[in-house]
C-alpha cells in the first residue's frame, strides 16, 4: 500500500484563521503523514516537506494550501529535490477555494478535509510522468512601438538577440510622440519629450537586430514558451523605401482627414508622413480614405509610390513575446455635461499637449480653437472618466492626470505668464518626489479647488465650470476661455485585440493582467509572455520604461537557455487500439495520426484538452495528468462523507479559465456556500456523460459546468465548444436526470463576479429543489 | 401596450393623454386603458404623504393587473409614474419584499408575478419618429426648440435614458429634428424644473429660484418653444411662468411631447391637445407651424 503525506499551509492566518488547522492534522495523523507549516512556501516550509518525504519515504504527497497556480511550481520543485516525480503530488486549494469564500469556520474545516479526501484518493491514481524538452529559439517579439516597446525591443537587442518589432501605425513612437513635454521632478521643468524619444527611435531602425515592422498586427498565434509561431499581418505597404521624404505626394493629394498624431487638431492628407522624425523616415498611404486618384504616384520622382500594393501575411517563429500595446484616451463625449464636441474651447489635456506643442497645429503658441484668441483664464478638470463608477466610466485612478495637469500648468504659467489656471481635482496625486514639483506649481499661483465639476455650460457667449468647493462647502460658477480635460486612460484596443489572440489574461479592466502583481509585474499568466508600459496598467513614462526593461530581462532569460521543460500532459494511447481513427478526426489539432493501423498522439501538437479520450469506442485513449481513473477519484472524493441532509454541488471548471476566475472570486474574498465543490478539469471537452452521471449516482445534487469563453478547447473554438456541450447536456436529460440540476455557463475572467452570481444563483436553485435522493424517493 | 395614466397629465393638462391615445389611434396601435388602474402616488411618496410600503403593495397591484391583462408592456406618460414603477419592480425582485407584498395581495385577490416591463411614452414616439415624421401634417421647420428631459426620467434609472447619455438627454431632441426643428442648447439644460415634490411645499422660496434660473436660461435663447415629456414639469414651466414675466419681458410656449406629436398629425387643438389647459398661449407656435 502507498505511503502519502499531507501538508497543511497555514498562510499566516490566511488559512488558519478560517478552517482549524490543528484540527485537520489530528485527524489525518490517524491515517498518514502529516505535517503544517505558518508557510509552505517559504524555504523552512519546503525544508520540511523534503525532509519529510526522505524521512517517511512518501510515494505521493498533498499539499493543502493556496491555489495551485500561485506555487504549483514550487512544490513540483520540492518533490523533484526529495527525489519523487512531480506529478505525485496533488495541490488541494484550500484557500482560494476554501478559507478565503466560506463564512463559518466549522464548514470551511470540514470542507477542507472533504477536498484533502479526494485528492488523497486522486493520488491513488498518479502516474510518474517525465517532461519534454523544447528548443527554445533565440528570438523575441515586441508588440507595440511606443515608448515601453522601444525599450524593451531596444533591450533584447543590444543583448544579441534577434527581435521583431510589430507596431500598427506606419511609424513607431506611440503616444510620446504626442504628449510633447515631459517634466522633470528634479529641476522643476518641462523638457521635450521627442529629444528624448527620437535618438531611441532612431536607434531601433539603425540596431541590424531589429526588424521593424509598421502597419502590422498579430493575427495568429500558437506554440508554447520557447518557441510560438506567429502570423503577422501587413497591411498593403503602398510607398517603399526608395522614398526619400519630399512631401511632394501630400502637396497633390486632394483627401484630407483629421490627423491622429495632432490627437485631430490639424488635418493631414490621406498619403503624410505622421510626423517630421518618424520612423521609417517614409510617406504612407492611409488606406482606409485614399480615393486611388494616382496623382501622388504621378509627382513622385523616385518613384516610390505602389498603389497595387497588397496585404501579406509574414510567418515569424520567436521564443519569447514582450506586449507592450499600450493605451487610449477615456471618449471625453462620453460625459457630455462637460461639452466636449458642444463647445470648440473644451479640450483634453492631449489636445492641449498639441497646441503648446511647437509641432502642433498653432506652432505652439497658446491660442484656443474656438476663434484663435489667447484664453487669460483656463480651468482644469480632472478624473475625467477616471474613480468614475457610473456607466462607461474607469472605476480605477489613471495615475498620470494629475502630473499632466501640474506639467501644462507649470509650462504655461511660465511661457505665457498672467494665464490664471484652476485645476478642479479630486485628489492631487503627486507621489514620491513629485510631490516637490506639485508643491512648485502651487507657489507658481496655479489654483486648486478640490471638487468635482458637475458640469461646463455656455451662457452669454461664454464658458462656465460649475463645481463645488469640497473643502469650503461652496458652490461655484467659474468662468473660463478654456476649459481642459484631464481624461482617463483605458486599454487601446490593440492591447485587448493581443491579449484575445495571444490568449493571455487580461484583468476585469481589460488591461493585461500580471502573473504576481508585487513580485512579477512583467510576466502574464502565460508562460513566455510579458508585458510593460500601459497595456498592463496606467502608469507614467519612467515607469513604462522601467517595467520594460524588465519584461525584456524576463525574455532574455528565457531565449537564453538552450531548451525549455513542457508538461506531458498530453493524451496517450493504451494496447486496445483497434485503430478505427475516430480520435484522429476528432483531434482539431491533428495531435493524432495513424501509423501501422495504431493511433499516436504527437505530445508536443497535444494541447491536452482530452475530447478524444471518450470518443474510443475501446478505451484505448485516455489524458496524462487527468485520467478517467482520476477524474473518478476526485468525483468519488469529493462526494465522499456526504452527511444527512447535506446538499453538494460539484462545479467542474476548465483550469485555465474557469477555475482561475473562481480562484479570483476568493481573492476578492466573495462568500459562497460549502455546498459548492469546485473539480478542475483540464478542458470542459474531457467531461463525457458518465462522468455527470457517476456524479449524481454518487449523490451530487447539482452539476455546474463552467466553460472559459472564447477559450479554444482541443483546437475547437468557442462555438463547437458549445455545441458538444449541449449534446452532452441532451445525453444526461436522456439519462433521467432533471434538467434543472445540471447548469452551463460561460466563463469569461475579467467577470468572474459573473461566475461568482452564477454559481450562487445555482446553489439556491438546488437547495429549494431539495437533495436528489429525495426527489427520486419521492414516486 | 398598458396606457399608464397619471394623475398630474390627467388633472392639470388632460391633453397629454388625450394627444398619446390620438397618436396609438392613429397608428392603429393595440392600447389596453385599464379603468382599475389607480394612480401610482408616486407624488405623494415624494412628499411622505404615503408610506412606501403603500406604495409598493398599490402598485404591485398595478403591475399584477397589466400582467394579467397580457399588455405586459407598461408605457407611463409620467416620468415619476415611470421610476416610481421601475423601482417598485426591482423592490420586488427581492423574495422576501415580494412574499410580504403578496400577502397583503392575496387580500384583495392579486398576485404580483414580475413579467412586466415600463417605458415613458416618449420613448415610444422616439421609436416611431420615423413613421411618425412621415406622417406628418405640419413640420417644425422654422421652429426653435429647447428640450426639458425631466429628473424622474433621467436621474432616477440613468443608466437606461434612451438617447443620448443621462447628463445630456436627446430622446425629446431626436424627435423634434425628425419633425424638421432646430433645436437649441441652455446654459441650465440638465437643471430641475423647480417642482421639487416635497420642496414645492416646503421651500416655495427655492423651488422659485430654481424655476426662475430655468425659465432665465432658456429664454435667453430665445426659442419658440419648450417641450417636456412630463407634466409635473410642464405645470412649473407653463403655470409658473406668469409669475416672473415682467423680470423675464417674454414668455415661451411649453407643450408634451405627445401633445406637439398629436399636432403634427393634424389633431384637433382643443379636442385632442387640449391647448385651452396652457397658461402660455400657444398660438404663436402654431402660426410657425407649416403645412407639408
Amino acid at each position: 500500500m502507498s505511503k502519502f503525506g499531507v501538508f497543511l499551509c497555514r498562510c499566516d492566518g490566511n488559512i488558519s484563521n478560517a478552517i482549524d488547522i490543528d484540527r485537520l492534522d489530528k485527524d489525518f495523523k490517524r491515517t498518514t503523514v502529516v505535517d503544517s507549516d505558518q508557510h509552505l512556501c517559504s524555504l523552512q516550509g519546503q525544508q520540511k516537506i523534503k525532509k519529510s518525504i526522505r524521512k517517511h519515504n512518501l510515494d505521493g504527497v498533498v499539499v493543502a494550501a493556496c491555489s495551485p497556480n500561485n506555487h504549483g511550481q514550487t512544490f513540483k520543485g520540492c518533490m523533484r529535490d526529495a527525489g519523487l516525480n512531480p506529478y505525485l503530488l496533488e495541490i488541494t486549494n484550500i484557500r482560494e477555494q476554501c478559507s478565503w469564500v466560506t463564512d463559518d469556520r466549522k464548514s470551511a474545516t470540514n470542507k477542507a478535509r472533504d477536498l484533502i479526501n479526494a485528492s488523497l484518493q486522486r493520488l491513488e491514481h498518479a502516474e510518474s510522468l517525465s517532461e519534454f524538452r523544447v528548443d527554445v529559439t533565440n528570438a523575441t517579439l515586441v508588440v507595440g512601438g511606443g515608448i515601453a516597446g522601444i525599450t524593451a525591443a531596444l533591450a533584447l537587442a543590444e543583448n544579441g538577440v534577434k527581435t521583431y518589432l510589430v507596431e500598427k501605425e506606419p511609424s513607431i513612437g506611440g503616444n510620446t510622440v504626442r504628449i510633447g513635454k515631459v517634466f522633470s521632478p528634479h529641476k522643476m521643468v518641462e523638457e521635450c519629450a521627442m529629444c528624448s524619444l527620437s535618438p531611441l527611435m532612431n536607434d531601433v531602425y539603425e540596431n541590424h537586430k531589429i526588424e521593424l515592422l509598421t502597419g502590422a498586427e498579430i493575427a495568429n498565434i500558437n506554440g508554447t514558451a520557447g518557441h510560438f509561431n506567429v502570423d503577422v499581418k501587413i497591411k498593403p505597404q503602398s510607398v517603399s523605401e526608395r522614398c526619400t521624404s519630399c512631401g511632394e505626394c501630400a502637396t497633390v493629394c486632394p483627401i484630407e482627414v483629421p490627423d491622429w498624431w495632432n490627437a485631430n487638431t490639424r488635418t493631414r492628407k490621406a498619403i503624410y508622413k505622421p510626423f517630421p522624425q518618424a520612423v521609417p523616415d517614409r510617406y504612407t498611404i492611409d488606406a482606409e480614405h485614399c480615393v486611388n486618384c494616382g496623382k501622388c504616384a504621378k509627382v513622385c520622382k523616385s518613384d516610390a509610390i505602389e498603389l497595387e500594393a497588397k496585404p501579406s501575411l509574414r510567418k515569424i517563429e520567436v521564443g519569447a513575446i514582450v506586449v507592450a500595446t499600450g493605451h487610449d484616451e477615456f471618449d471625453p463625449s462620453l460625459r457630455p455635461e462637460y461639452g466636449y464636441g458642444r463647445f470648440k474651447d473644451v479640450v483634453t489635456q492631449l489636445e492641449l499637449a498639441r497646441i503648446i506643442g511647437v509641432n502642433g497645429p498653432t506652432n505652439g503658441e497658446l491660442l484656443r480653437p474656438s476663434d484663435g484668441k489667447t484664453p487669460k483664464r483656463i480651468v482644469m478638470i480632472q478624473c475625467v472618466g477616471s474613480r468614475d463608477e457610473k456607466p462607461h466610466g474607469l472605476p480605477y485612478c489613471s495615475s498620470v492626470c494629475c502630473m499632466v495637469a501640474l506639467k501644462h500648468a507649470n509650462y504655461i504659467t511660465d511661457y505665457f505668464p498672467g494665464t490664471d489656471i484652476t485645476v478642479l481635482y479630486t485628489d492631487i496625486r503627486a507621489p514620491g518626489i513629485y510631490e516637490n514639483y506639485y508643491r512648485h506649481v502651487q507657489e507658481k499661483g496655479v489654483k486648486f479647488i478640490r471638487g468635482r465639476a458637475s458640469d461646463v455650460k455656455r451662457k452669454g457667449g461664454k464658458l462656465y465650470v460649475s463645481a463645488e468647493d469640497t473643502l469650503r462647502g461652496q458652490c461655484l460658477e467659474l468662468d473660463a476661455d478654456l476649459v481642459v480635460l484631464s481624461t482617463g486612460i483605458k486599454p487601446s484596443q490593440g492591447t485587448v485585440h493581443v491579449g484575445e489572440t495571444l490568449g493571455i489574461e487580461l484583468g476585469d479592466d481589460l488591461f493585461v493582467k500580471e502573473k504576481h502583481p508585487k513580485l512579477e509585474g512583467a510576466s502574464t499568466n502565460t508562460k513566455g509572455i510579458y508585458v510593460c508600459g500601459t497595456a498592463q496598467g496606467p502608469k507614467d513614462i519612467t515607469y513604462s520604461v522601467l517595467q520594460a526593461d524588465a519584461a525584456a530581462l524576463e525574455a532574455l532569460s528565457l531565449v537564453g537557455q538552450d531548451y525549455v521543460s513542457v508538461e506531458p500532459l498530453s493524451a496517450f494511447v493504451k494496447d486496445s487500439c483497434n485503430g478505427c481513427g475516430m480520435c484522429v478526426r476528432q483531434c482539431k489539432n491533428n495531435a493524432i495520426k495513424m501509423v501501422d493501423r495504431r493511433a499516436t498522439v504527437d505530445p508536443m501538437l497535444c494541447t491536452g484538452g482530452g475530447a478524444c479520450v471518450h470518443v474510443c469506442p475501446t478505451a484505448a485513449l485516455d489524458l496524462h495528468g487527468c485520467t478517467e481513473a482520476q477524474l473518478e477519484a476526485s468525483i468519488r472524493g469529493i462526494l465522499a462523507g456526504k452527511r444527512e441532509k447535506e446538499i453538494r454541488n460539484i462545479a467542474f471548471l476548465d483550469t485555465k479559465i474557469g477555475y482561475a476566475a473562481a480562484d479570483n472570486i476568493g481573492a476578492a474574498r466573495l462568500r459562497y456556500p460549502p455546498s459548492i465543490r469546485i473539480i478542475s478539469v483540464p478542458s470542459v471537452l474531457r467531461l463525457a456523460p458518465q462522468h455527470i452521471e457517476l456524479a449524481f449516482q454518487l449523490g451530487a445534487d447539482g452539476v455546474f459546468i463552467g466553460q472559459g469563453f472564447e477559450a479554444e478547447s482541443c483546437g475547437e473554438n468557442f462555438e463547437s465548444v458549445e455545441t458538444r456541450l449541449n449534446d452532452l447536456s441532451k445525453e444526461v436529460v436522456q439519462r433521467g436526470i432533471d434538467p434543472a440540476r445540471l447548469k452551463i455557463y460561460r466563463v469569461y475572467i475579467p467577470h468572474f463576479v459573473g461566475l461568482h452570481k452564477r454559481l450562487m444563483q445555482f446553489d439556491d436553485k438546488i437547495k429549494e429543489t431539495g437533495e436528489l435522493e429525495k426527489e427520486l424517493a419521492a414516486p | 401596450m398598458y396606457l399608464f395614466k397619471s394623475c398630474v397629465a390627467g388633472t392639470f393638462y388632460p391633453g397629454i393623454e388625450r394627444s398619446f391615445r390620438f397618436i396609438l389611434n392613429s397608428l392603429n396601435v393595440d392600447y389596453f386603458d385599464d379603468p382599475n388602474q389607480s394612480s401610482c402616488t408616486g407624488f405623494a411618496g415624494h412628499c411622505g404623504v404615503v408610506p412606501p410600503e403603500a406604495n409598493l403593495s398599490l402598485n404591485a397591484r398595478n403591475l399584477a393587473l397589466a400582467y394579467n391583462s397580457g399588455y405586459t408592456n407598461v408605457v407611463c406618460t409620467c416620468p415619476t409614474s415611470y421610476a416610481n414603477l421601475k423601482e417598485c419592480i426591482g423592490e420586488l425582485n427581492d423574495n422576501k419584499t415580494r412574499a410580504a407584498i403578496n400577502d397583503v395581495l392575496k387580500t384583495v385577490n392579486y398576485e404580483y408575478k414580475g413579467g412586466v416591463t415600463v417605458y415613458h411614452a416618449a420613448e415610444v414616439l422616439y421609436s416611431l419618429k420615423e413613421i411618425l415624421a412621415e406622417r406628418a401634417k405640419f413640420s417644425l421647420s422654422k421652429v426653435n426648440i429647447a428640450t426639458h428631459h425631466g429628473c424622474h426620467y433621467t436621474k432616477v434609472f440613468y443608466d437606461e435614458v434612451t438617447g443620448g447619455l443621462w447628463e445630456y438627454p436627446t430622446l425629446l431632441d431626436e424627435i423634434c429634428a425628425a419633425f424638421s426643428a432646430t433645436l437649441v442648447d441652455y446654459s441650465e439644460r440638465s437643471s430641475c424644473c423647480g417642482l421639487g415634490f416635497s420642496h414645492l411645499i416646503d421651500v416655495d422660496e427655492y423651488t422659485e429660484s430654481t424655476s426662475f434660473r430655468k425659465l432665465e436660461s432658456v429664454l435667453a435663447e430665445e426659442p419658440d418653444l419648450i417641450v417636456t415629456m412630463c407634466a409635473g414639469c410642464q405645470l412649473i414651466l407653463d403655470r409658473f411662468q406668469r409669475q416672473f414675466e415682467e423680470r423675464l419681458n417674454r414668455v415661451v410656449p411649453v407643450l408634451n411631447v405627445s401633445q406637439l406629436v398629436a399636432l403634427l398629425l393634424g389633431a384637433d387643438k382643443s379636442r385632442d391637445a387640449c391647448l385651452q389647459f396652457s397658461t402660455i398661449d400657444i398660438a404663436p407656435l402654431i402660426e410657425k407651424m407649416e403645412a407639408v
